[in-house]
């Protein structure tokens, strides 16, 4: 009994603690569609570049010899800008032509992206330059202290952007454009400002998600951003598109649910315990927990 | 603006169709390189620059099918550098028949269908004379057509053990069947004389589950038992995921002193880690694909230390005689890293392919590739002059000598399915290094 | 080239055997690109779980056709039914093509109702997690192992060339009488009905139509036309792994189809063609620049290395590179001619509305 109540523990707290990188994820996914009304297949790729400039900041690539977390805010204001230049590249001058071009667009750019990295790094994996260490038990179960900051700073970074929505200026813009973008207009709102900095952000928090699954999960190639994306999607659709709050339920949800079919149902199957929970929020409430804005 | 981007991906298309068309094969007498043809590693020797081609004419083609994009790239990225060495020791050792040799490489992209219009391309299209490829996935889809068209394949990457009972006349392979190596390893555990630590008499599995990986599942666990060993578990990991926790509770649960682990590299990191953050005190006992020195420097310390593996024979005249120690050395002058998973293996089948069409030539035959594989068992297998590079090799053909090569990896005596036997060194790391703590001779097994 | 001689096509020299192999599988494409062109170009269903139907399609022709396992060494699987070639083989393409519209309705029964991005994504995840199901359970189809042994129908009563003619105008054969019988149904009122849920799917419910229902028969007949693509593939290779399908064969598929012109079936064979055709030449790029590297003069030589010199030199770069072309393919054709070459602008403006 006792050995059943510590591992289901232990395995809430995977699932706490994977759910936190999620959320970082999903709210930067669910923060760009409310601006842009469409889901970007390409976002997975914000995780990708972010971990791999992490990677080459932090001593593996260019000469630099960052520390990590130096690094990791570089990679983040990096990949930010870059997803402002994507969008306004491929995105935006598709932006009056409806919902459907651009979704079919993102998964264009997603391959272009993904693949320009491929040629550039090749497919072997890296890691990234973190120590391991033992875990710090607590009556049987615990985690390592690297684990514990990776929820902590994804935590941070929620608590940033509830304070971005909040009390910002940029936020309450935000806000106002996603919930209607013309009324945001009438209202002098500079709506393309706000979607270049939504793109800036959402991009950003890609990254950071990125960075943070590349610890936690060691060895990373250039895919690992696109099959992360189901995951990902699953979270800011169970939480209501659209919805920042709902994506970091909806995240921290997926990551216990996955941790917990992967303990108790089937370790082969991990990632499809997300596929189920997307298509199940799908069918029976697409708006999701919170109630989306489709 | 559309019209013009149509026509220039028609353009583009057809032009590329079209000087496919006026290249007519191998006329070429460079080397043929990766990518854009870039000569970064091996500065411009991998080209031999035209002048030598101008001897005896159009150069040899030799086809290498391998991985070259998707999962396994890695394959196909560790292969090639060995072959482009040989490659280009061949030519300066004279050619065949003063002719160069020249690589094609061909994409199978891990994929069946892909595979099938590569190897195509290579026999048709390039008239390779022989082949060095593919890997076990592709295997079966190609494997006819080796047959059909009578062309020697030398496989350094293919252990499945669906090829135990076939190959042979032309399907050559030099790297042992999984059979065995699952077997090495259950003798390796269950006696200590093998392993230096103890008679393990418990284990636990781990196997990744593709086929690379699932080809030695059955063998281990059968052997074990065979042996008089308990397998506590056995679990199937999916690859190339995120993390491995449950897989390592479950594995960790069943309280193994030993766990065999097999998958790639990456995931076995991963693996590793995950059972060290959860406290896992068992020790390991690792593959291939860990048994290197790049594994050693991208896993942990602390949970390297001491872990077992197995290595398909540093064959040990190979090692005594340091010749081991000089192909590591050769490859990382020559591409500038050092020699990864499956290089050995390569070393002894471009060597034989080689040696081969060196025989072919100077016996008078012209090389086709019915006429190559004809002479893969001569040159590999007893009796005969032992020679184990492909320079001593050629003067040994031109003296009028027949030949019996011994490679890295093993003696390389193929046997009468094409497959061949070595023997298994256990290999553990101590301070930091794999060193060998016995071998196992195919004998034993 | 002598390739059209009657004797020389019955023993191919090389450059015709490998053109076989190319067309035959550019043929297969043709037919999951006509599939697709149902879902999204004919109904507008945006369908990014295509590789699952084309799976569907050639497991169960493997699962017909292969020897039970007793026969097969390693086999993890439970049963291969071992129909004989060549009487199994209509057998096995029926069953594939019908096992493929199963899957279709079935994962068009669980998203049809859903607006138009979440269509997309609910196919793709659910083709994901039909891809883990074919990878884990090995009892039914042998894992990563794959079924190996598939039987090429008629393949020892023939030379290897003759067969490898002889199953390409099988191909061909297949593609003409599908593409016929999709025209057909596209002309008649039932295509007519596709076009109009494409349009407005409120309309249609207006005019009384079931629209749930219209869909999931494009789904279906989609999803068949993809399985029996799998089914001609699995006689084709012989050998069925789940690593041949894997997400890339969708996109390819989708930028086949947006090439060729949406709600062309002409497009989109051309479109498959051109596709797979490109994919092919490119494995001659290595030719191409060493042919280049010998004619021209030294010194445009030299340049030429040297222009090429900084790329990476590992060996995954050109393949990457396909795929890099095969995006901006997509994106420009979305941007530039979202009709494709042979598509209709009319068509495209009635696929632009919002759900």
């Amino acid at each position: 009994m006792v050995a059943f109540v510590t591992q289901f523990i232990q395995t809430l707290i995977y699932g706490l603690i994977e759910g936190s990188v999620i959320s970082v994820g999903a709210v930067g996914l669910t923060l760009s569609y409310g601006v842009t009304r469409f889901i970007n297949f390409a976002y997975g790729e914000f995780l990708t570049y972010g971990a791999y400039l992490a990677l080459f900041l932090s001593g593996a690539g260019l000469g630099l010899s960052l520390p990590l977390p130096v690094a990791t805010v570089v990679a983040v204001l990096v990949v930010g800008a870059f997803g402002v230049g994507v969008s306004r590249v491929f995105f935006e001058p598709l932006s009056d032509r409806g919902p459907l071009p651009l979704l079919i667009t993102s998964i264009g750019v997603a391959f272009i992206l993904r693949y320009a990295l491929t040629a550039t790094v090749g497919v072997s994996a890296k890691q990234l330059p973190v120590p391991l260490m033992r875990p710090v038990e607590v009556f049987g179960v615990g985690t390592t202290p690297l684990r514990a900051a990776v929820f902590l700073v994804a935590i941070a970074t929620m608590l940033l952007i509830h304070v971005l929505l909040t009390y910002t200026m940029l936020g309450k813009t935000m806000r106002a454009t996603s919930g209607n973008r013309n009324l945001a207009e009438i209202a002098g709102i500079d709506t393309d400002g706000v979607v270049r900095r939504t793109w800036f952000i959402s991009a950003g928090a890609g990254a950071l998600a990125g960075v943070l699954y590349a610890v936690l999960f060691a060895p990373f190639r250039p895919t690992v951003g696109f099959e992360y994306l189901i995951v990902i999607f699953a979270a800011t659709l169970l939480g209501g598109i659209g919805r920042p709050y709902g994506a970091m339920l909806g995240a921290i949800i997926v990551g216990v649910a996955m941790s917990l079919g992967t303990t108790y149902l089937s370790a082969e199957y991990t990632m499809a315990y997300a596929f189920a929970i997307l298509v199940g929020v799908l069918l029976f409430k697409p708006d999701g927990i919170a109630g989306g804005e489709i | 603006m559309k019209q013009r981007r149509e026509f220039l991906v028609g353009a583009g298309t057809a032009a590329i169709a079209g000087l496919a068309g006026c290249s007519g094969g191998s006329g070429s007498g460079s080397t043929t390189e990766s990518g854009e043809g870039t000569t970064a590693t091996g500065g411009d020797e991998t080209t031999t620059s035209g002048g030598d081609g101008g001897s005896g004419g159009d150069a040899i083609p030799i086809g290498v099918l391998l991985p070259f994009s998707g999962e396994y790239a890695w394959v196909g990225e560790n292969v090639l550098p060995v072959t482009r060495m040989i490659a280009q020791e061949i030519n300066e050792q004279g050619g065949i028949g003063g002719r160069d040799v020249t690589l094609v490489q061909a994409d199978t992209e891990g994929s069946p269908s892909a595979s099938l219009s590569a190897a195509k391309k290579l026999i048709n299209v390039e008239n390779v004379a022989g082949i060095i490829g593919p890997t076990s996935i592709t295997m079966s889809a190609v494997f006819d057509l080796f047959q059909e068209n009578q062309v020697p394949i030398v496989t350094p990457t293919a252990g499945t053990t669906s090829l135990d009972d076939r190959g042979g006349e032309y399907v050559f392979r030099t790297v042992p069947s999984d059979a065995l190596g699952g077997r090495a390893i259950a003798k390796a555990l269950r006696n200590q004389q093998y392993n230096t630590v103890t008679d393990y008499s418990n284990m636990a599995l781990m196997v990744g589950n593709k086929e690379v990986f699932q080809s030695f599942k059955s063998p281990i666990r059968e052997s074990f038992e065979e042996f008089g060993g308990t397998v506590t578990e056995a679990v199937d990991f999916k690859t190339g995921k995120a993390s491995y926790e449950s897989e390592v509770q479950t594995v960790m649960n069943s309280e193994p002193e030993v766990t065999v682990l097999v998958g790639s590299k990456d995931d076995s990191i991963k693996i590793m880690r995950a059972a060290y953050q959860a406290g896992y005190e068992g020790n390991w006992y690792v593959t291939q694909d860990q048994t290197t020195d790049v594994f050693l420097e991208e896993a942990p310390e602390q949970v390297t230390g001491g872990i077992l593996g197995l290595q398909s024979a540093t064959y040990q005249a190979a090692e005594e005689e340091g010749r081991i120690e000089a192909f590591q050395q050769r490859v990382t002058d020559f591409s500038g890293s050092k020699p990864k998973l499956f290089a050995r293996n390569a070393y002894d089948a471009m060597n034989t392919l080689g040696l081969a069409m060196k025989t072919t030539a100077t016996a008078g035959d012209e090389i086709t590739p019915p006429n190559v594989a004809g002479n893969v068992r001569t040159v590999a297998n007893p009796p005969e002059t032992v020679v184990t590079n492909y320079t001593d090799g050629a003067s040994a053909i031109d003296d009028g000598s027949d030949l019996d090569y011994r490679g890295l990896v093993g003696p390389i005596d193929f046997d009468e399915d094409g497959d061949v036997g070595s023997p298994f060194a256990i290999m553990r790391v101590e301070e930091g290094s794999w060193t060998q703590a016995a071998t196992i001779p195919p004998s034993e097994l | 080239m002598d390739a059209f001689t009657p004797t020389a096509l019955l023993s191919l020299p090389g450059w015709g055997s490998f053109l076989l192999t190319v067309l035959t599988i550019a043929g297969i494409y043709s037919l999951l690109t006509l599939g697709l062109n149902i879902h999204y170009g004919y109904t507008g269903l945006i369908n990014f779980g295509h590789v699952a139907f084309f799976a569907a399609g050639a497991y169960t022709a493997a699962l017909l056709t292969v020897p039970p396992p007793a026969q097969v060494s390693g086999a993890e699987y439970v049963f291969g039914l071992n129909l004989p070639m060549p009487l199994g083989l209509p057998i096995s393409l029926v069953a594939a093509a019908v096992v493929g519209g199963l899957l279709a309705t079935l994962i068009g029964a669980t998203s049809v109702r859903l607006g138009s991005h979440y269509l997309a994504v609910a196919t793709f995840a659910l083709a994901g997690i039909f891809g883990s199901v074919l990878e884990n359970e090995a009892w039914l189809t042998n894992g990563s192992f794959g079924l190996n042994s598939v039987p090429k129908p008629g393949r020892a009563a023939m030379s290897a060339d003759t067969w490898a003619v002889t199953y390409f105008v099988f191909v061909v054969v297949v593609l003409v009488v599908v593409a016929f019988v999709l025209s057909r149904l596209t002309g008649s009122p039932f295509g007519r009905l596709l076009k109009g849920v494409r349009e407005s799917e409120d309309a249609a419910q207006m005019l009384g139509k079931n629209t749930i229902r219209v869909k999931l028969t494009s789904f279906a007949i989609g999803g068949a036309v993809a399985g029996l693509a799998g089914g001609l593939y699995a006689h084709y290779v012989g050998s069925v792994v789940v690593q041949q399908f894997v997400p890339a064969v969708t996109f390819t598929v989708w930028a086949a189809l947006l090439l060729g012109g949406v709600a062309s079936n002409t497009g989109a064979v051309f479109g498959a063609f051109l596709l797979v055709g490109f994919r092919e030449s490119t494995r001659f790029l290595t030719n191409i620049y060493d042919s280049l590297l010998a004619s021209l003069p030294t010194v445009a030589a030299d340049a030429l290395r040297l222009a090429v010199e900084p790329l990476p030199d590992h060996a995954s770069f050109v393949p990457s590179l396909r795929f890099v072309v095969i995006g901006l393919l997509i994106v420009l054709v979305i941007r530039y001619r979202p009709e494709g070459v042979f598509g209709d602008p009319n068509e495209i403006d009635a696929i632009g509305e919002e759900d």
